[in-house]
């Protein structure tokens, strides 16, 4: 088993470069409020130093209320880019093109790759956009693999004949659905209603409290039915197909129309970021099911899980630490080309205006905003170059790594 | 072979069952009440309520499902009274029970909130024309991309290769929004007096002297940016079979007994590289056929995409449901066909599993 530094330097130079380009853009994203920001990095005003990029709560008042440009400062750092997504220059609004500036006592500040109709700056919105992007494409694919991950592992290395449970413990459960299901999210729904129309948090407490209860009922249940066979009632046991059923649903699954979907769950749903990344996330696991499965059904045969199975290590012990490490290579694989995917399904629906909030600049909004006035190439043209850079370089890093494998 | 058939079949019904679920949920928690979307804000409360009672939004959810299955189903019951016969224009089979008949019909999928028509008559209105665009479009994929598959892999290691390659790689990697914004730029605006060609347009334009006019040049535009990416796979895919069955013994022994380099690579290589390429074609033009939104969203294409979209933008839901339940429909079929051609064309395809 080579490590992973070993595998990078044996590389070829395109996949070195591809790694490079998302460590980079990587970056940006990172310090996006860094390269481009309106506030000056660190300011000395009236004998007062302050840094505005990290904090904004001891600015004296004509700081925070008047432009940032147009003030007099003893000393002053600014950003690479002086400019934030959202930052109106009405200097330069109607589309200036590259390198055109804005002017203040004789100090340019230049639009390094144009403005849009209300003078936006188009790199600004690029930084800006690299961090959605990022932001929407890892923590969606985290979603994503935990789902999937977590089915590919029960329906793979469980199989169809490991777990046996009695058929009094499955008919109580079975029976113990409708009132968990009651009891958890029928009566509790108007509350999770309520929750869902203030907060975020507040709905993810609430919902934790319906799932709480529901998996109260069930254990309950399931604690009962194993009494009830302890008695002799019911004792003979039945094999559990959990990979026929989890198998035949990710089939099912994967074979709806996946992007019409994530398109119709956006265009419903309420315009915030934190729900595209559900709606992605919820909708592309089927791969990593399939991949993490297909995996655990070879590694579950091998000589090395039966030999600490015989030492007794619990099981959760033996996949966690035994069966996992050894299933990540397709795993990752799938990783980066489901990254590359949701990168792709978020630009998307910035550009068609679904999901995304209207006052969030990404890559597919610039795009999109492009179309409205036919000769300002400059904003199709970088975003574009940036959506297209970073899918390709997940597709390079997933092809050659796939490669490697073989 | 037939149970196999049948097999896949039930899987599609039960993909399409799940969409239909899907959407029948989604119709449930949609923000605002379908009444006032339908009828307008200034209805009265009667209206509101003849609407209410149309749809059924007055009786429990799950019968407003049984309904709308009802509905969508060719077979189903309906009251025998003129105003349903109206509604849903069925064919009577037989009576059942009081007042109710058995019938066949066209299924029903509601009327748009914006317009009134029909989601039947919408969709019957724009799948021809996304058809037409996806015809075009794989007609330039399939030829263009095998074409291209063959050169690079006769031409190893040259300029060819390497350029037909990164053609590939680009097709692949530039999201088809971005592709078509810039080929409607440059071909249609930039270099539009050269090539004679719009930067929007349908199918049909509408002229004040002739009416609808054909405008198949429209078509040019909107089907190389919906074709590029298939472009690209179908090179790889050509380029990588065709690699693969060149090492094999029988082309060694053609070359042996003395054939053209062209007869070989003709008759022998690319007939039994191209089974690969077949079925994957084939299902990329089921992904055409639905995923030509942003293509026509971008061109103006009246098509099936332009329409959801629109749909989308506008909170028409009806319209919305009603198309997405169509193309998981012809995305299910089309995979069921290309499932059953796969086993047709390589015997050796497990048919059991």
């Amino acid at each position: 088993m080579k490590s992973l530094t070993q595998q990078f330097l044996q590389q070829k130079r395109t996949t070195k470069v591809a790694v490079g380009l998302i460590g980079f853009l990587f970056l940006i994203a990172v310090f996006a409020n860094f390269i481009a920001n309106e506030k000056p990095f660190y300011c000395s005003y009236h004998g007062n130093t302050y840094f505005p990029v990290f904090n904004t709560s001891n600015l004296p008042k004509e700081l925070t209320t008047s432009d940032w440009k147009k003030m007099r400062y003893d000393a002053v750092i600014w950003s690479p880019i002086a400019f934030s997504a959202n930052t109106i220059d009405f200097q330069n609004s109607q589309y200036q093109p590259p390198l055109s500036a804005l002017e203040i006592n004789g100090k340019k500040w230049h639009h390094w790759l144009g403005t849009s109709a209300l003078g936006e700056d188009v790199s600004a919105g690029i930084i800006h956009g690299t961090r959605q992007a990022f932001v929407i494409g890892l923590l969606s694919m985290l979603i994503a693999l935990l789902i999937g991950g977590f089915l590919g592992i029960v329906s793979g290395y469980f199989g169809d004949d490991a777990i046996a449970i009695s058929k009094a413990e499955m008919l109580l459960i079975l029976l113990a659905i409708i009132p968990s299901w009651f009891y958890g999210f029928v009566v509790r729904s108007f509350a999770l209603q309520d929750a869902a129309t203030i907060s975020w948090a507040a709905f993810a407490t609430q919902f934790f409290f319906s799932v709480l209860i529901a998996v109260c009922i069930l254990t309950t249940a399931y604690f009962l039915g194993r009494f009830l066979s302890q008695q002799g009632i019911l004792t003979s046991k039945t094999k559990l197909p959990l990979d026929i059923i989890i198998s035949r649903f990710t089939e099912i699954f994967s074979s709806l129309p996946r992007l019409l979907l994530i398109f119709f769950f956006a265009a419903i749903a309420h315009p915030s970021i934190t729900n595209v990344i559900l709606i992605i996330g919820l909708t592309s696991w089927t791969e990593f099911t399939r991949f993490t499965r297909a995996e655990m059904l070879k590694i579950r045969s091998q000589a090395y899980i039966e030999s600490v199975n015989s030492l007794g290590i619990p099981v959760w012990r033996i996949i966690i630490f035994h069966a996992l490490p050894n299933a990540m290579p397709p795993i990752i694989i799938a990783l980066a080309f489901g990254i590359s995917g949701a990168i792709l399904a978020e630009s998307t629906l910035s550009f068609l205006g679904i999901g995304v909030p209207a006052n969030t600049v990404t890559w597919g909004s610039l795009l999109a905003h492009s179309r409205e006035s036919i000769s300002s190439w400059w904003m199709a043209v970088f975003p574009g170059i940036f959506i297209f850079i970073t899918i390709m370089s997940f597709n390079l890093i997933g092809d050659s790594l796939s490669k490697g494998k073989r | 072979m037939l149970s196999f058939i049948l097999k896949k079949l039930l899987y599609g019904l039960l993909v399409v069952a799940g969409v239909t679920m899907v959407v029948f949920y989604l119709f449930m928690i949609l923000p605002g009440n379908p009444a006032t979307l339908l009828a307008g804000q200034k209805s009265n409360a009667a209206t509101l309520e003849a609407i209410n009672k149309e749809l059924g939004l007055d009786k429990p959810k799950s019968t407003q499902f049984l309904l709308y299955i009802n509905d969508i189903s060719p077979i189903s019951i309906h009251e025998s009274t003129m105003e349903s016969q109206e509604k849903y224009e069925y064919i009577k089979l037989f009576s059942v029970g009081s007042g109710n008949v058995l019938a066949i019909k066209k299924p029903y999928l509601r009327r748009s909130y914006q317009s009134q028509k029909l989601v039947t008559e919408i969709i019957g209105e724009a799948f021809p024309k996304t058809f037409i665009l996806s015809v075009f479009a794989f007609i330039i994929a399939a030829f263009l991309g095998i074409l291209f598959g063959v050169v690079s892999a006769i031409n190893r290691h040259t300029i060819y290769e390497n350029l037909i390659l990164l053609i590939a790689i680009l097709g692949i990697s530039v999201p088809s929004f971005f592709a078509a914004v810039l080929i409607a730029w440059l071909f249609g605006y930039q270099w539009g007096e050269f090539t004679g060609l719009p930067m929007f347009g349908s199918l049909y334009d509408i002229d004040p002297i002739h009416g609808k006019v054909l405008q198949l040049k429209n078509v040019i535009l909107p089907a190389i940016a919906l074709g590029i990416r298939p472009l690209a796979v179908i090179t790889q895919l050509t380029r990588s079979s065709m690699l693969e069955v060149n090492s094999m013994d029988f082309v060694r022994t053609a070359t042996a007994k003395g054939l053209t380099k062209k007869a070989v690579i003709l008759k022998h290589v690319l007939r039994n590289s191209l089974n690969p390429v077949l079925t994957a074609v084939s299902g990329w033009f089921a992904s055409l056929l639905a995923g030509a939104f942003f293509v026509e969203y971008i061109f103006n294409w009246r098509g099936l995409g332009k329409v959801t979209v629109d749909a989308l933008t506008s909170a028409d839901f009806p319209v919305v449901m009603g198309t997405v339940l169509f193309i998981s429909l012809i995305f299910v079929v089309v995979n069921i066909m290309v499932d059953i051609l796969y086993a047709f064309l390589d015997p050796r395809v497990k048919l059991v599993n």
